[in-house]
């Protein structure tokens, strides 16, 4: 952060002491450039502030406010408790059967859901790099699309993290998804292709319905990173 | 968390800023059924109310506005409420609707009234400008602008070489940004 930045932040915030604040004030009254930055950056800051809410926004709105309980909380009177027993217990025999039904379109729904979600954010990772005239034969495969193939080539031996990560895509696009998980897990964190690790650690367990460690991974991508950003929120809103 | 925590983590910036924020709109979802229950809000307008409430609150302590005087709830409760009121006064054309509980509609200064209509446009216009900046300025400006990480941190988060670069990238987008707002006659 630069001297200008530190003193904005310090003024905005109400941190500058009473001097410190006349002086900064005087200062900008003797140089509009001055006055100028801080007028941008408030409204920057404003503006940020708006953007930060509309995502609020949208990660709300996938947030299901149970409607029913309460407007059975706010009608709820002692009178009529023969006929309340009787319509609670007819009410539990329907929840029990639309439960067993629900139970079982919506994990059929989520499912499918799911998988069109995959599919939408689902890219397989373009090489950036060939070494060496091995990796030629493998990247060459690798690019090709032939999976199957560059899989069997890459089969015992040491792996680069892109190259894991290469095979961790291929896995995807076979289907075998456990296998991907286990390539992607050995990509260190240090790497630079630690956000591209969690990204697809996030769709693989997309994948096979494991929402936990689907949220698990995009959020902590989040917090590392904007890489995917956009992509993760959608899908974390989905899941909420 | 403990209210002294989310203040602290708020004015702290960062991943702590993130951390607090996704812990005040998990916390305090219950007001959000009571006021909607209380005045009688559709779903959707009472989540919008939340997240302005939010949004509010984060900028308040940020400021310095809001001091920890009373609990990190009770105040967004009494934003959330206000909104609401304002929401219902704004849309309803039916005087029933307006015999809500005005008397104890307490003001709180919040993001929407502190500054003039004219202001309000020009900010309307910076948000616009920097979404039209592109992803790679748009993350640069909400991690320096909003969450006050610093230029290294800037740089990891963002996939630039080093901090020196994540700077020169900050400059780059913001006299973007001034190009933008000037051809809107918008000059800062």
């Amino acid at each position: 952060m630069d001297e200008n930045d530190k003193n904005f932040e310090a003024y905005f915030q109400g941190k500058m002491s009473a001097k410190q604040s006349l002086d900064f004030q005087t200062a900008m009254e003797a140089n509009p450039q001055l006055k100028s930055d801080y007028d941008l950056y408030v409204s920057i800051k404003r503006a940020t502030a708006e953007i930060k809410r509309d995502e609020i926004r949208s990660q709300l709105k996938s947030l299901g406010l149970d409607e029913e309980k309460e407007i059975n909380r706010t009608s709820s009177s002692p009178k009529n408790k023969t006929s309340k027993i009787f319509t609670l217990i007819k009410t539990g025999i329907s929840i029990a059967a639309l439960f067993m039904i629900g139970f079982w379109g919506y994990n059929a729904a989520q499912s499918s859901g799911n998988e069109e979600l995959f599919a939408q954010n689902f890219d397989v990772y373009t090489v950036k790099s060939s070494r060496g005239e091995n990796e030629n034969n493998q990247y060459a495969a690798y690019k090709k699309g032939n999976y199957n193939a560059f899989t069997v080539l890459a089969d015992g031996e040491d792996h680069s993290p892109e190259l894991e990560l290469m095979l961790a895509n291929s896995y995807l696009v076979m289907g075998k998804v456990e296998f991907a998980i286990s390539s992607l897990n050995k990509i260190s964190d240090d790497s630079s292709f630690r956000d591209q690790k969690y990204w697809y650690l996030g769709l693989a367990n997309l994948k096979i319905n494991n929402f936990k460690e689907t949220k698990k991974h995009l959020l902590h991508l989040q917090s590392l990173s904007n890489y995917k950003k956009q992509e993760a929120t959608k899908i974390l809103s989905k899941l909420n | 968390m403990t209210d002294q925590e989310v203040f602290s983590s708020i004015i702290e910036g960062g991943q702590s800023l993130e951390n607090a924020t996704q812990y005040i709109l998990q916390s305090n979802v219950g007001l959000m059924h009571t006021i909607k229950s209380k005045l009688n809000l559709s779903t959707v307008d009472i989540k919008d109310k939340y997240a302005d409430s939010i949004s509010n609150l984060i900028w308040n302590i940020q400021t310095g506005k809001f001091k920890a005087d009373s609990k990190i709830s009770t105040y967004l409760y009494k934003i959330l409420y206000n909104k609401s009121i304002d929401h219902l006064r704004h849309i309803s054309t039916n005087k029933n609707r307006a015999t809500v509980d005005i008397e104890s509609h307490q003001h709180i200064n919040t993001l929407d009234d502190e500054h003039t209509t004219f202001q309000r446009m020009a900010f309307d216009e910076v948000k616009t400008e920097i979404l039209n900046l592109g992803a790679r300025c748009q993350g640069v400006i909400m991690d320096w602008a909003y969450y006050g990480y610093s230029m290294k941190e800037i740089a990891e988060r963002n996939n630039i070489e080093n901090a020196d670069k994540a700077k020169k990238m900050k400059y780059t987008c913001l006299q973007k940004l001034r190009l933008l707002l000037k051809s809107k006659k918008i000059h800062y």
